[in-house]
C-alpha cells in the first residue's frame, strides 16, 4: 500500500468546507467517500462521462435492429392480408419503440458497470474509515509524497484536528 | 446532521433486514403462502385439464384471467411513475415510497405474466409463439398483432424496471454489506453491492446512469399500458374500439398503482415501525397524485359514456345502456362509487393524512379498478354484435382461485423482498435530511 492521509468528518458542512479549502490550495485529492451524493465534492468536474454516449448507441442499435427485423420478416414470409401492403411502418412503431428503449437502457447499464463497477475487492477496502463512508462518515483521501508530507499533515491538523489518519506501508497512526 | 444521526437512520431503516422478524411477519407470510398455494393448485389443474375448466364460452373468450392481467399490469405502473417521473421532477418525498413501489412493480409484472401464459392452454409453447424466432415452416410471429406488442412492451418494462430498481439499491446494498452479520449474508451483499464505496466518481456515474434510466423509463410507463389498451382498442368489438383507451388505461393504471402503494405502505409503516421516516405528510402528497389520477379516470368514464351516446354506432349505445341499467348495473355503479365518488374524500387534507381512512379508500379503489377492468374486458364480449351471440359468462372456482392466489403470490413476494432490502431508500433519506 502507498502512503496516504485520510481526513474524516461527521457532518457534510465541515467536509465540503475542507474539500474546497484543499482544492483552493491545489492539494491533490485521490477521492472522497460520502454516504450520499454531494455535488460540491466533485473531484473531477471536467471529467467526461461516456454513459450517455453508450445509451445513444444502444438506442440507435435497437432502432436499426428492430426495424430491420420487422422489415425482413415482412418479406421473408409474406402474408397478404386483404391486399394491404406487406410492410406497414405504423404497426412497427410499438415493437421498434420498445426495443429502442430496451437496448438503450441495457447499454447504459453495461457502461455503468464497465466504467466503475463491479469490483469484488474494492479500492482501499482495508481502510476502516472508508468502509464507514457508506454509512455515516465523510472521508477525503490524499496521497502523501515525501516532499509535501509535513505540509499537508500540518494543514489537516489545523483544519480538522484529531481526525486524520496517516496510512503507510507499515500500518496506520492517528 | 452528524455521523451519529446518519448511523441511527441506517440502523432504523435496515432493522427489518438485519434483525429477526416477529411472529406477525411469519403469520402473514404463512397466510400469503397458503393463498398462493391455492392459486398454484388451480394453475396445475388448469394446465392438466385444459382451459375448458374455466367459464369461457364462444363469445366470451377473455375472462377474469385477462381482467387480472390488465389489473396487475396497472398496479405495476405506480412503481416507475413514483420513481422515475417524480425523480425527474425533483420530488424528494418520493424517497419514502420509491423502493417499495419499484419492488411492487416487479412483483406485479411477474404475476401479470402468469395469466396470459396460463390462458394459452399450453404454456410451454407461450414463449415459442412470442419470441422473434421463425418456426419450422419459416413463419414468424405476427408483429402486427397487439398481443405481440404486449410481449415486447411487458418484457422491456420488466427488464428496465429491474435494472432501475437494482441501480437504485446499490448504495444501500453496500450499507447492508457493513451491517449484516452472517458470512453468507455478507457474501450476498458484497456480491450485489458491486464494490460500492461511495467514492465521488462512483456517485457521478451513478447519478448520470440513474437520470438516464429515469428519462427512458418515463415514456416506457406511458407506452406499456397504452399498448395493453391496444389489445382492445384496435379490435372492432363495441365497447373496445375506442380512441380514448390509451390515456384511459394509463390514468387507470397510475390510479390503481398509487392506491396499492398507499395500502402497502400504511401496513409496512406500522408493522416495520417506520412512522418516523414515512410520515403523514408523505402520504398527503401521494394522495394528491392519487386524487389527480382519479379525476383523470373519472373524466375518461364520462367521455366513454358520452361517446357511446354521441357516436352513430348503435351497438355502442345499446352496450352502454345495458351496462348502466341492465343486469350488470349494480356492479357498474359500485365501481363508480369506489373509483369516482369515494376518492373525492381526498380533497380533505385531514383525510389525506389519516392512515385508517386512506387505507380503506385505497383498498376500495383497487376493488373498483378490478371491476372496471372486468367491465372493459369481459362485458363487451358477451353483449357484442348480433343478439344471438349473447351469452352469460360466469367465472368458475378454478379461475377465481387463481385470481385470489395471485394476491397471495403478491404478498408472499413482497414479504420476502422486505427481508432482503430496506423498504425505504436509506441514502436518499440521508441526502434529504443532510441537504435540507
Amino acid at each position: 500500500m502507498d502512503n496516504y492521509v485520510i481526513t474524516y468528518f461527521d457532518n457534510e458542512k465541515a467536509f465540503v468546507e475542507t474539500f474546497n479549502e484543499l482544492r483552493k490550495d491545489s492539494v491533490h485529492i485521490i477521492d472522497t467517500f460520502t454516504p450520499y451524493h454531494i455535488p460540491e465534492a466533485n473531484i473531477d468536474p471536467k471529467g467526461k462521462f461516456p454513459i450517455p454516449g453508450w445509451a445513444l448507441s444502444g438506442a440507435l442499435t435497437g432502432l436499426i435492429l428492430s426495424l430491420s427485423l420487422l422489415f425482413y420478416t415482412s418479406f421473408d414470409y409474406k402474408m397478404n392480408t386483404g391486399g394491404k401492403e406487406f410492410f406497414s411502418w405504423l404497426t412497427s412503431v410499438p415493437v421498434v419503440f420498445e426495443v429502442t428503449i430496451l437496448l438503450s437502457v441495457l447499454f447504459a447499464f453495461t457502461a455503468f458497470m464497465i466504467y466503475r463497477l463491479p469490483k469484488w475487492h474494492y479500492d482501499y477496502c482495508e481502510i476502516e474509515k472508508i468502509n464507514e463512508a457508506v454509512d455515516s462518515e465523510f472521508v477525503i483521501l490524499i496521497p502523501l509524497n515525501q516532499d509535501e508530507k509535513g505540509l499537508i499533515v500540518e494543514k489537516l491538523d489545523r483544519i480538522n484536528p484529531g481526525k486524520n489518519i496517516i496510512i503507510t506501508n507499515s500500518g496506520s497512526n492517528t | 446532521m452528524d455521523s451519529n444521526s446518519l448511523a441511527m437512520v441506517s440502523r432504523d431503516l435496515c432493522n427489518h433486514v438485519t434483525s429477526k422478524p416477529g411472529k406477525l411477519y411469519w403469520l402473514v407470510l404463512l397466510l400469503s403462502i397458503s393463498l398462493a398455494f391455492i392459486g398454484i393448485c388451480s394453475i396445475y389443474y388448469t394446465i392438466d385439464s385444459g382451459i375448458g375448466v374455466w367459464g369461457l364460452n364462444n363469445s366470451t373468450a377473455w375472462g377474469v384471467a385477462i381482467t387480472s392481467f390488465v389489473f396487475w399490469i396497472g398496479i405495476a405502473h405506480a412503481g416507475t411513475l413514483i420513481s422515475a417521473i417524480l425523480f425527474l421532477f425533483r420530488q424528494r418525498w418520493r424517497s419514502a415510497f420509491n423502493r417499495a413501489a419499484e419492488a411492487m412493480t416487479l412483483i406485479a409484472i411477474s404475476i401479470a405474466a402468469i395469466f396470459p401464459i396460463v390462458h394459452t392452454g399450453r404454456p410451454w409453447f407461450a414463449l415459442y409463439w412470442l419470441l422473434p424466432y421463425n418456426n419450422d415452416m419459416g413463419m414468424w410471429p405476427n408483429f402486427k398483432s397487439p398481443l405481440e406488442w404486449d410481449f415486447f412492451a411487458i418484457a422491456t418494462y420488466f427488464v428496465v424496471s429491474l435494472l432501475f430498481w437494482y441501480l437504485g439499491m446499490v448504495p444501500d446494498l453496500a450499507l447492508l454489506r457493513k451491517h449484516v452479520k452472517g458470512k453468507l449474508s455478507k457474501g450476498f451483499y458484497t456480491l450485489f453491492s458491486l464494490g460500492w464505496t461511495g467514492a465521488s466518481r462512483q456517485w457521478k456515474h451513478y447519478r448520470i446512469t440513474y437520470l438516464l434510466l429515469a428519462g427512458m423509463a418515463t415514456p416506457l410507463v406511458i407506452s406499456v399500458h397504452s399498448i395493453v389498451s391496444f389489445d382492445f382498442a384496435v379490435s372492432i368489438v363495441p365497447g373496445w374500439h375506442s380512441t380514448i383507451f390509451p390515456p384511459y388505461f394509463v390514468a387507470g393504471a397510475i390510479f390503481s398503482g398509487c392506491a396499492m402503494v398507499v395500502s402497502l405502505m400504511v401496513i409496512s409503516r406500522r408493522v416495520l415501525g417506520l412512522q418516523k421516516y414515512i410520515t403523514p405528510s408523505h402520504f398527503e402528497k401521494l394522495n394528491k397524485v392519487l386524487l389527480t389520477a382519479g379525476l383523470m379516470v373519472a373524466y375518461s368514464f364520462i367521455m366513454d359514456i358520452y361517446s357511446a351516446f354521441f357516436g352513430s354506432n348503435s351497438h355502442e349505445t345499446d352496450l352502454m345502456i345495458s351496462k348502466i341499467s341492465g343486469e350488470i348495473a349494480p356492479l357498474f355503479w359500485f365501481m363508480v362509487f369506489c373509483t369516482v365518488l369515494l376518492p373525492q374524500l381526498l380533497w380533505i387534507r385531514k383525510i389525506r393524512m389519516s392512515m385508517v381512512p386512506i387505507f380503506i379508500i385505497s383498498i376500495l379503489i383497487n376493488l373498483g379498478m378490478w371491476l372496471e377492468r372486468y367491465m372493459i374486458v369481459v362485458f363487451p364480449q358477451g353483449e357484442s354484435f348480433p343478439d344471438i351471440n349473447w351469452t352469460n359468462y360466469i367465472p368458475t372456482f378454478t379461475e377465481m382461485s387463481i385470481v385470489f392466489g395471485s394476491i397471495g403470490f403478491f404478498m408472499t413476494l413482497f414479504l420476502i423482498v422486505i427481508r432482503i432490502v430496506p423498504i425505504v431508500s436509506v441514502f436518499e433519506h440521508k441526502s434529504g435530511m443532510g441537504r435540507r
